[in-house]
Parts: C-alpha cells; sequence; structure tokens
C-alpha cells in the first residue's frame, strides 16, 4: 500500500513540476526581450527564481494534496462527494493495486533525475570541499592581501567549495607579467564569495531536476552566466572601469590558451559575451527586487493551502485522467 | 623548456621515489638515481633507466645529453606537483567547473581564438579611447566653464568694486550661476 501511494506522491510530483517547468520555459521565452534589459545581477536573481520555481510549486502543492493525511481537511471521498473513480493519495484510503503505467513511468522520471541531481551535488560538494581544504594547505599567504596563492604558473584565480568557499589565486597572476590585472581578477571572486553563488549554483542543481531535462540544461548555463557577468559588473563598479575587467579578460584568456591544456574545449564560451557586457553601459533595470519575488512565493504558499481541498481533488482527478 | 601537464598522470611509487630524488638533488642521471634509489631496494640499473624514459614521455621530467648518458631535471618544484596533485585527484579544473561548484575567473573551456581576442582587445581599445575623450571633453567643458565663472567673479569683484556699475555686477552673478551649472 505504502509503495502505491509513494509511487502516486511521485506521479504526482512529477506532473506537478514539469507542468510548472513548461509554463516557466514559456513564460522566459516570452520574455526574453525583457531579460536582455535587466542588470547581470537582477537577470540571476529571475533566472534562479525561475529555476526554484516548478520545486516549489511542486512542495506547496504537494503539501496541500496531502493535507487530508495529515488531518488538516476531510477528504472529499470519505464525506461522499466523489464516486471513487481516480486515484488516492491519501492515507485514509488503503491502496494497494500498482499505478497506471504511465504514473509509474512519471514516477520513475522524477526519481531518477531526483536522485542524479542530487548525487551530482553531494559528490561536487564533497569533492570541492575536501579540495579547497587540500588547496589551502599546499597554498602559501601573499603578504597583507591574505590571498591563497597556489604554486601554479598559469595565470588563474577560483572560488571552490559551497558553504565556507575558498578563494585562490595563482603564482602566474601574482608574476609581475599579470599583476596588472589582480585587482581586477580579485574583485570579480570577491563578487562571487559576497552573493555566495557557489551556494546559489548548489540549490539551483537540486532545484533543476524537477525542470523538463531540456529547460533544465539551458537554465544552469544561463545562470552560471548570469553569475559571472553579475560579478564582473560587481568589479567594474569596486574599480570604476568596465574597460580594465574586460582587458583582464582577455588577457588572461589568452594566457590560459597559450599554456597547455589536457581537454577540447566542447562548451560555448563566454569570454566574447563577457566582454560585450562589460564594454555595454546601456543603462538597465535592477527589477524585480528580491522582496517582490519573496512576495510572490508566500502569495503561491497562501493561495495553494488556502484551496487545500480543491488541490487534493484536483491532483486526484488528473491523476485519474493521466492513468487512463 | 616545454611546460609540464596540467593535469598529472598516473605514477607508480618507483616514479614518485624518482622525482622524489631529484627534488633532493636537482638532477641527476641513471647511475646516480640508481645508487641512490635502486640498490636500496635491489632494482636493477635498465629499470632506474626505463622509469626515468617513463616520467620523461610523461612530461614529468627534463633531460640533457651528457657525453653518453642522459641528465634528468623535474619540471616542476614539489609544491606545485602537490597542488596539482590534489586538482587532479578531484578530476581537474574543467570538471570541478561544470559541476558549477568551482568558478574560476578564465573560463576554463574557452573556445575562442586569437583573431576573436584581437577583435575584442581592439574594442576595449576603442572603448577607452572614446571613454577617454569623453571625459577629455567633460573636463575641457569644466575647465571653460570654470574659467567663465573666474572671470565672472573677477568682473563681479571689479564690478562691486566699482560702485557705479551695479548692473553689470549683477549680470555677471547670473553668468557666474550658470558657469557653475
Amino acid at each position: 500500500m505504502m509503495l502505491s501511494l509513494l509511487c502516486l506522491f511521485a506521479a504526482a510530483s512529477a506532473m506537478i513540476a514539469f507542468t510548472t517547468s513548461a509554463l516557466v520555459g514559456v513564460g522566459l521565452a516570452a520574455l526574453r526581450q525583457r531579460l536582455a534589459g535587466l542588470t547581470p545581477t537582477a537577470e540571476a536573481r529571475v533566472l534562479l527564481g525561475a529555476a526554484l520555481l516548478p520545486m516549489l510549486t511542486c512542495a506547496a502543492t504537494m503539501a496541500a494534496a496531502l493535507a487530508p493525511s495529515f488531518g488538516w481537511i476531510v477528504d472529499h471521498c470519505v464525506r461522499g462527494l466523489d464516486s471513487h473513480a481516480h486515484p488516492h493519495i491519501c492515507v485514509d484510503h488503503h491502496v494497494s493495486a500498482l499505478p497506471a503505467p504511465m504514473l509509474v513511468l512519471l514516477a520513475g522520471l522524477i526519481v531518477v533525475r531526483l536522485a542524479m541531481g542530487g548525487a551530482r551535488l553531494m559528490h561536487g560538494a564533497v569533492t570541492t570541499a575536501l579540495t579547497g581544504r587540500a588547496l589551502a594547505r599546499v597554498a602559501t599567504t601573499a603578504g597583507a592581501s591574505g590571498l591563497r596563492v597556489l604554486p601554479l604558473d598559469e595565470p588563474q584565480a577560483f572560488v571552490v567549495g559551497v558553504l565556507r568557499p575558498m578563494l585562490f589565486v595563482t603564482r602566474g597572476l601574482v608574476s609581475d607579467a599579470h599583476r596588472e590585472h589582480l585587482t581586477a581578477v580579485v574583485a570579480h571572486e570577491h563578487s562571487h564569495l559576497r552573493r555566495r553563488d557557489p551556494l546559489r549554483r548548489a540549490v539551483a542543481t537540486l532545484a533543476l531536476a524537477f525542470h523538463l531535462p531540456g529547460l533544465a540544461g539551458w537554465l544552469d548555463r544561463r545562470l552560471a552566466r548570469a553569475h559571472e557577468l553579475a560579478a564582473d559588473a560587481d568589479a567594474a563598479h569596486e574599480l570604476g572601469s568596465r574597460t580594465l575587467v574586460a582587458r583582464a579578460l582577455v588577457r588572461l584568456t589568452r594566457a590560459h590558451l597559450q599554456a597547455p591544456r589536457m581537454a577540447l574545449a566542447f562548451a560555448e564560451s563566454d569570454v566574447e559575451a563577457r566582454v560585450a557586457a562589460l564594454l555595454d553601459n546601456r543603462p538597465r533595470h535592477d527589477q524585480p527586487h528580491r522582496l517582490v519575488l519573496l512576495a510572490g512565493l508566500g502569495t503561491l504558499f497562501i493561495v495553494v493551502g488556502s484551496s487545500a481541498d480543491t488541490v487534493h481533488h484536483g491532483v486526484e482527478i488528473v491523476l485519474g485522467l493521466l492513468g487512463g | 623548456m616545454p611546460k609540464p601537464p596540467p593535469s598529472l598522470p598516473a605514477l607508480g611509487e618507483l616514479e614518485l621515489a624518482l622525482l622524489e630524488h631529484l627534488w633532493r638533488t636537482g638532477e641527476s642521471d641513471v647511475t646516480l638515481a640508481h645508487t641512490a634509489i635502486g640498490k636500496r631496494r635491489g632494482i636493477t640499473l635498465n629499470t632506474i633507466g626505463s622509469t626515468l624514459e617513463r616520467l620523461f614521455k610523461k612530461g614529468l621530467v627534463a633531460r640533457t645529453k651528457v657525453s653518453h648518458a642522459y641528465r634528468y631535471v623535474p619540471r616542476m618544484g614539489r609544491d606545485e606537483f602537490a597542488a596539482r596533485r590534489v586538482l587532479t585527484a578531484a578530476g581537474g579544473m574543467q570538471s570541478l567547473a561544470q559541476t558549477g561548484l568551482l568558478s574560476a575567473f578564465v573560463d576554463l573551456v574557452a573556445d575562442v581564438d586569437d583573431a576573436a581576442l584581437d577583435r575584442l582587445e581592439a574594442l576595449i581599445a576603442d572603448k577607452r579611447g572614446s571613454d577617454k575623450r569623453g571625459s577629455d571633453k567633460r573636463s575641457s567643458d569644466k575647465r571653460g566653464s570654470d574659467k567663465r565663472g573666474s572671470d565672472n567673479r573677477s568682473s563681479d569683484k571689479r564690478g562691486s568694486d566699482n560702485r557705479s556699475s551695479d548692473k553689470r555686477g549683477s549680470d555677471n552673478r547670473g553668468l557666474d550661476k550658470r558657469g557653475s551649472a
């Protein structure tokens, strides 16, 4: 019985998550022009909201749909208002039959995607934490700046870790050849630390498991790019020069390309997009504010929570339709 | 000297011992390495020679021929080796970047060529030029307005000194106001 109920629960979650994801995809396509007019920080905020929406909608809807199981509302079936011609996601109904194949497929899809997303997140978080600690042991601290300098000749700087991310720069970057770019690079990386971008990416990694596969990949790439553009913009603002950051980016990319590389590049480069964004100083909107997004989320939970009976019934009816 | 590989290849225990020997001594030939490492372990001169050859092929040591024998030097220091070993154990920086939990300033999978970078540098130079021209123009405008303002102030002073020309003084105060705006 429990397995059947869990299967129905997962199928309902998949149905809600993938429907919301499709709506998010349509919404983002319709708002493409508006997104282009936002500051990178606002774009990153909107994209993170879009990444989280299916997961949060799923959480709100499933909490409401399971309300009879927790005794928050009385099931409409118990009240005799329904002909029981649909699956039941309620412990009051002792369901033992396996759900329809379509529902099992949906349940399997979301469970596999969640397991993969969770495993990827856990593996990444553990690996980066261990790597950060191990690198901190081989790094030296540079004078007054307190920067952790790695004994590597290629000019590079990076932030690694999720909960307590660490910033590393390489010996090549602090050398005389690239010293002029150091300020811009460090300002960029400090922005990642300040904005907690690694944590945002980690949360997004899990939330993207609730999206349709193609859209999840697209959102992940756009979010990564938006975080880089936002850090570039922050660095430019801090230094008072957009061209300084753009020049550091181009020069260090050139140095990086000249260094030996183990793998061929398959991804599209963001360098051109980042430089173009830095050189484009048209006024952009910093909307919607974070509070507006949080208010929207609160409204979603209130609306869904206050109509738990309808949501519960609706979810069961749609499951019945999908199951044939 | 060519640069060492960014990710380390897998290394055996004898290879690591030979690298350690090279870091300690700075450079070594096969005979010296055999005396230091091989004899203690009961390993033949040929095994030491072939292991050093493997390290050369893996890009971790460089060699020069002196007389009839090769002299080997490490291509990276012990500290650099340790740092690369950590990154290699984590799957490499590219792999970490792909998880989204490592963000590097320079795009680790940048697929741009020198021509594209040249074009970007030219765009940046243009932008710097236009920004500089804009700022020069602004400062020259400011200097002009300051100059007008100071001229006006001095004529204002003249006006106030010359009690007979109050009107001119008040006109100049008006100009002064425009100049400061």
